[in-house]
């Protein structure tokens, strides 16, 4: 019996030379604690200087938690504590996600009592069992959060976070979390393996569709326990199948399968399937559900849904298309052409289950003539312009003479390719500009508002009707390249980083409380919008 | 020749092929056939129905899928091709049990399924499992995360000890681990050396542990579990050392540094588990390199274009020195022989050469020497302390001897310096062995189906090897016992009711045996059947 381990092991390195650092006279002293009061001795302080570039200087609390940096030049300082096991957190900041305070040094100042209280992680713990009340032992329990990301909800791992294993009383611990809204995921018996088959990938309290899941709410160092999860079996089922070009041979692909968005509303995980030569794919163990299967080798990719109830599905069928080509040119209304080419022209996928699983689609290749072509595009897409030059928006999409901006148009097959599009920008640009102010009429500096179409119909992923901007300093805001219409103006308190906002479900609230403007072909509006009180 | 200053490479992967150790190869199993097992799995306390338990069944490396028992603790195999099977049974809460083995490394009892044969009532009592739980904290009493906590059986072989793993858990935030499924039985518990981080760029490591607290095993306290007992506190202080460094050095065989980089990998040879026991590094220019090392009985493996060096060293902790003499190694060359035969059999036959007093189922530096159609071998690259075996032949056929002009290489480690060149060695294959079976009565001549059978050699230097000489079999769930894969030669038999697992393989251990043990001579050719008397346990 041959195994094959790979083992992986890290060796203290050799210290370098250090760079030199700049000498200077100012000290910083201080204490790094826990929350609840101790010395956090051992714990990893990091100074960075703001204002001239260079290697952070480190330094280590000692038993009483005490560090100090000594011969520092005059200058802006950042301060960061951290330990394994406690959030990291800046000299100066009260929660994770907002900003510390710098400190300022003059020469030969000693400036004391600069200690940061690091709270422990947070963690969650409970049990998982069967049908039968019975603990069931090692069952990989993940803790995950749901994120927008592209526009579409989906559960991603938390950084740092790794699963755990039930221990014989069916018992486990999830630590390491930061403050947030998780959603627990108990997992044994994967597609495709015969470990204890017939439970599927559970999510608390007790439910197979992760958009369904309960979060958790974890506070600062909290501990959430009872957290306890009810698995029960489901007859699964054999999915069998072959793969076929367009021109119907079958062959070899790459067969993925996931829960189709369309019945869960997120992206879940895709499983491969054992693929054989001669086309046929098998995936086992599948639970009830409504999935998506994609094949693609090189260029040709397709997809079929099926939906699976406990019986075995046979003989199923995944032809691949080989991607339409898109061949047009870009003109500019009203105004002479740019000197360079800053421009991005996709075709962005309409149907989320009718989308590459992997990757995303390529842009146009645009010729010096402003003519250009996208090959190997294959599901719904609409046209879109994702960079124009400055000064630039898209007015109108024209395919074959028709208008066609914002329409979704069918790819994958040869017949389906579109030889005569004309991209339409125009220097006619609307501009909502305007202050954010807080509650009690001072400029807010942090938040952002969002302008989106009145028509839902306007709101999905990439969509030109949505658009959000975070105010500077003193609360000014500009909105630009929306089209001409109806929109709705509203403040949210804070943006994440990535586009969860455009979420259907989140701006059907917002709208609730949105401000009502109309924008014209290159209107210039100016609008007021402010916090209302919490 | 100036010496340059060493680098030290960070090596991110390095393969190891682990073999587990078996017997040479036979013909490959059919792989479906008619027979069956069925039996039940029930608490070995209460006698109530275990249902949800894992079932598995393998014969002589084949593995079958494994099944489920039922409400009622019901199970069965089906479609069995006919071999003798030992199953093992799994289900949290329980320690995980092979049919007729009480403890963690006692032989199990195998299912003789012949043709078409169905066996029914193999019942599975699974005793509760023990667990040990506690906390690894460090020197200021901080939690110590990711801590692998391993327990396990010791075991002494030819006078060397090892801790055999039973079962382990990693320590979480709160430094916490919780150790389950263990049989009833005393256990070492111990945690690897791990890494410390005392300061800015400054970094220690702490000693490996055995509870209480000692650094090595002979301070071990065993921690006695009993079954469904859960023992706490079994807590650990983890405690920065200062790091001997060790001084090491490659030169060719003309004491000259080598030139080009070389690649080290460093073992521990009481080792625990591959992970936590090994570290490795290149030197440019030979060196000297100085290199942090956690104080315990290591072996060094060097490999560099001028050839390689495999050198024990036990590091204390004191600061060391270590030169690695490259050599093209040694050259072992000569013909095989089959015993008795007039033509070759068909069938591949392999030597091979492992590091000599490492765990049988490691394989680093492994040199085969594969037959050729002429029937000679070559091995060459042998450096180090080694240790010869068989490891692939025609089924049926097992190593008798290898010798080289009279001198055995199989009764001990043979030591390779580099530009030996040892011909006419011959490897005496026989397929000649006579099995030995029967069955065991007691002092009132009914038969005891349950028993563990030893079988050693009468000659005491033979017991210096161990894995070729000495065997602890159980019977078939008939009663009956097969003795099938030693040497002819003259042996010392006994049937007893238990055997000392971490003892049976020492020769102070088989000494008090021999007056009550059976004189049994194995030949070449016919069969044997014999009854013996169970033995009461000294």
């Amino acid at each position: 019996m041959t195994s094959l381990v790979v083992v992986l092991f890290v060796l203290a390195a050799l210290p370098q030379a250090p760079l030199p650092l700049p000498i200077g006279t100012a000290t910083i002293r201080g204490h790094v604690v826990r929350t609840d009061g101790p010395p956090l001795a051992r714990a990893e302080v990091r100074l960075l200087s703001t204002d001239k570039p260079g290697p952070p200087r480190v330094a280590m609390t000692d038993e009483s938690g005490g560090y100090e940096f000594a011969t520092l030049p005059a200058g802006r300082y950042t301060v960061t504590a951290s330990k394994t096991g406690y959030v990291a957190l800046e000299f100066g900041q009260d929660r994770a996600f907002e900003a510390g305070q710098p400190i300022v040094l003059k020469a030969r100042e000693t400036r004391e009592r600069v200690d940061i209280a690091l709270p422990r992680h947070g963690a969650i713990m409970g049990r998982v069992v069967d049908e039968n009340g019975e603990p069931l032992e090692g069952v990989s329990v993940s803790v995950k959060e749901m994120r927008s990301l592209g526009g579409r909800r989906q559960l991603v791992s938390v950084p740092g976070v790794l699963p755990r294993q039930t221990n014989e009383l069916g018992r486990y611990r999830v630590y390491g979390l930061q403050p947030g809204d998780y959603v627990v995921s108990a997992e044994v018996g994967r597609v495709g393996s015969d470990d204890l088959p017939g439970y599927p990938v559970t999510y608390f309290p007790g439910t197979i569709n992760p958009v369904e899941a309960h979060r958790i709410h974890i506070g600062l160092s909290e501990e959430v326990s009872s957290v306890e999860l009810a698995l029960t079996p489901v007859r699964t089922a054999r999915i069998t199948g072959r793969t076929f070009t367009s021109s119907g041979e079958p062959f070899q692909a790459g067969v993925q399968m996931r829960p189709s968005w369309r019945s869960t509303g997120a992206i879940a995980e895709a499983v491969g399937a054992r693929a054989q030569p001669d086309g046929g794919f098998e995936f086992s163990n599948v639970p009830p559900g409504d999935y998506v299967i994609q094949a693609f080798k090189g260029a040709e990719i397709g997809w079929q849904f099926v939906t699976v109830n406990g019986a075995d599905v046979t003989d199923l069928a995944v032809t691949t298309l080989p991607g339409s080509t898109i061949v047009g040119r870009v003109t500019f209304e009203g105004a002479e052409t740019p000197a360079k080419r800053d421009l991005d022209i996709v075709p962005a996928p309409a149907d989320p289950d009718q989308t590459a699983f992997f990757g995303t689609p390529s842009s146009a290749e645009i010729h010096d003539d402003w003519t250009f072509e996208i090959t190997d595009v294959s599901g719904p897409s609409r046209l879109r312009v994702t960079r124009a030059p400055s000064g630039f928006a898209l007015k109108r999409v024209i395919v074959n003479g028709l208008d066609a901006t914002d329409a979704v148009m069918p790819f994958g097959a040869e017949s389906q390719s579109v030889v005569d599009v004309e991209i339409v920008l125009t220097r006619e640009v609307t501009r909502i500009t305007g202050t954010l102010s807080d509650a009690r009429g001072a400029p807010a500096a942090s938040g952002a508002v969002i302008a989106f179409a009145e028509d839902r119909e306007r709101w999905y992923q990439g969509s030109r009707f949505l658009a959000a901007s975070r105010p500077s300093q003193n609360g000014s805001f500009v909105i630009a390249g929306l089209p001409p219409g109806a929109y709705l103006v509203a403040p949210v308190d804070r943006l994440p980083d990535s586009d969860g906002w455009q979420d259907p479900g989140f701006l059907g609230v917002l709208a609730a409380k949105a401000m009502r403007v109309t924008l014209s072909d290159g209107q210039q509006l100016a609008v007021n919008v402010s916090v209302i009180g919490r | 020749m100036s010496v340059r200053a060493a680098t030290i490479v960070l090596v991110s992967a390095f393969v190891l092929v682990v073999h587990a150790q078996q017997p040479p190869r036979d013909a490959p199993h059919p792989t479906t056939g008619s027979g069956s097992i069925r039996g039940r799995v029930v608490a070995a306390d209460t006698g109530d129905a275990l249902r949800k338990a894992r079932i598995m069944a393998s014969a002589e490396g084949a593995r079958v899928d494994p099944v489920f028992s039922d409400a009622d603790g019901r199970f069965q195999f089906v479609n069995l091709p006919a071999g003798r099977y030992v199953l093992s049974a799994a289900k949290a809460g329980f320690a995980t049990t092979k049919y007729g083995a009480r403890r963690t490394l006692e032989q199990p009892i195998a299912i003789d399924v012949a043709d078409r044969a169905a066996v029914d009532g193999v019942d599975i009592r699974m005793p509760r499992g023990g667990v040990i739980t506690g906390r690894v904290v460090d020197d200021l009493g901080d939690p110590m995360m990711l801590v692998n906590v391993t327990a396990g059986r010791l075991v002494r072989t030819g006078g060397r000890a090892r801790v055999v793993t039973a079962g382990s858990s990693m320590t979480d935030d709160l430094g916490e681990y919780r150790i389950s499924g263990l049989t009833a039985g005393s256990y070492i518990v111990s945690t690897p050396g791990m890494a410390m981080v005392l300061g800015a760029g400054v970094s220690s490591a702490s000693a490996p542990v055995f509870y209480p607290g000692g650094a090595s095993l002979t301070q071990a306290q065993p921690v006695a579990v009993h079954a469904g007992d859960e023992v706490p506190s079994i807590d650990f202080t983890l405690t920065p050392q200062r790091m001997p460094r060790l001084s090491v050095t490659v030169t060719d065989a003309n004491a000259a540094p080598v030139s080009g980089l070389v690649f080290i990998t460093q073992l521990a040879r009481t080792s625990f588990g591959p992970i936590d026991t090994m570290q490795s590094f290149g030197i440019e220019g030979g060196g000297p390199t100085t290199i942090p090392q956690r104080p315990g009985d290591w072996i060094f493996i060097a490999q560099g274009t001028q050839g390689s060096a495999i050198v024990p060293l036990v590091v204390g902790s004191d600061d060391a020195s270590l030169n690695l003499v490259l050599s093209k190694g040694g050259r072992l060359s000569g013909d095989v022989v089959f015993e008795g035969a007039n033509a070759a059999p068909a069938g591949q036959v392999v030597l091979e050469s492992v590091i000599a007093d490492l765990p049988a189922d490691f394989r680093a530096a492994a040199v085969v020497g594969d037959m050729k159609r002429d029937r000679t071998f070559e091995m060459t690259t042998l450096a180090g302390p080694r240790e010869f075996r068989l490891r692939t032949a025609p089924p049926g056929w097992v190593l008798k001897s290898l010798t080289v002009q009279g001198r055995s290489l199989l009764d001990g480690p043979v030591e390779f310096k580099g530009g030996e060149n040892l011909t006419g060695v011959q490897a005496v294959l026989t397929n000649r062995r006579s099995p030995l079976s029967g069955t065991v009565i007691d002092r009132d001549k009914a038969p005891v189906r349950v028993y563990s059978l030893l079988v050693f050699p009468e000659d005491r230097t033979l017991l210096r090897n161990p894995s070729r000489w000495i065997r602890w079999v159980r019977p078939d769930q008939n009663g009956r016992f097969l003795v099938d894969d030693l040497l002819p030669g003259d042996y010392l038999a006994i049937a007893l009711d238990d055997v000392d697992e971490a003892e049976w393989l020492n020769a102070d251990y088989l000494e008090r045996m021999r007056l009550r043990a059976t004189r049994v001579t194995l030949g070449t050719g016919e069969p044997q059947t014999i009854t013996l008397e169970i033995a009461s346990t000294p």
